[in-house]
């Protein structure tokens, strides 16, 4: 069974919307809770996502199947138009109609939780490179 | 692995022609009365028998108001209403609640400022067909 994050990563890369944005396949700047060091703004807008937070069912027994995640998606660019336009493209990527079985993963429903956000960082290196971000939370519920 | 979640519930309609941006359906409990024919006699705990007929609560529908969208019609002639729960995976049909029902209910929205603008209409089904729920099937 592929892990929901996978899953959740395939169907975003699978809309050209985003993939304008931040690239395709092994050379997509989406990644998992931080940025690399290499990556470089200068090349485009990137994102990462986490998981927040999971909530499990249970029956008496056993656990029922159904997991409730919160998972978090932040943009980062060098300037605050294009992360936005990266996290609005992510966010209206169609993510909200996933139901079904989508990269191996049975998801059972999918809402905005939180909105867009937006906010910056100071640069710590003495230049004048900002780093813009926007960020946005879904709750994605999923067997598992 | 068992767990749903209510997207992709629908409700529709066999006579009215509505669009409702429904973002939550609420199924009224059906119920049987239980009669106390407790006598002088009776020890313990109270006698109770079946009534002969079951109620069923309203159904309570709330959607995004859009104004431009035709509003269900309270009083309107009876017709069949199906409530349809989301299609599982694995499963061919979807389980459905369905019966003849009436709007008896509707509640314009109030206009509140920062606030989105909801309204809510009930349907009552009427007992004269169903209402009935059909469990889902299995795919073969």
């Amino acid at each position: 069974m592929a892990a929901m994050e996978e899953a959740l990563c395939s169907y975003i890369l699978s809309k050209a919307a985003v993939t304008t944005l931040i690239g395709s396949g092994d050379a997509a700047r989406l990644y998992p809770h931080v940025l690399p060091q290499d990556c470089d703004l200068a090349d485009g807008a990137a994102a990462t996502y986490e998981i927040i937070t999971s909530d499990e069912t249970h029956t008496l027994t056993d656990r029922a199947g159904i997991v409730q995640s919160r998972v978090k998606i932040t943009s980062f660019a060098q300037t605050h138009s294009a992360a936005t336009t990266l996290a609005r493209a992510i966010k209206n990527c169609g993510i909200a109609t996933l139901k079904g079985v989508s990269g191996g993963v049975d998801f059972r429903g999918t809402v905005i939780e939180e909105g867009l956000s937006c906010f910056v960082e100071t640069p710590t290196d003495g230049g004048e490179t900002w780093r813009y971000i926007a960020e946005f939370d879904l709750r994605l519920s999923y067997l598992e | 692995m068992i767990g749903d979640t209510g997207q992709g519930m629908t409700a529709t309609f066999s006579a009215s022609s509505l669009s409702l941006a429904i973002t939550e359906i609420t199924i009224g409990t059906r119920t049987l009365d239980m009669l106390d024919v407790s006598a002088l006699a009776s020890t313990d705990f109270s006698e109770l028998i079946s009534s002969d007929l079951k109620k069923i609560g309203k159904v309570k529908l709330k959607f995004v108001f859009v104004a431009s969208a035709t509003a269900p019609v309270v009083g309107a002639a009876a017709e069949t209403m199906t409530i349809t729960y989301p299609l599982f995976t694995g499963h061919s049909t979807a389980s459905t609640l369905a019966g003849t029902a009436q709007f008896t209910d509707l509640k314009l929205p109030d206009g509140k400022l920062g606030e989105v603008m909801f309204g809510e209409c009930e349907f009552q089904y009427n007992g004269d067909t169903g209402p009935t729920y059909t469990k889902a099937l299995l795919e073969i």
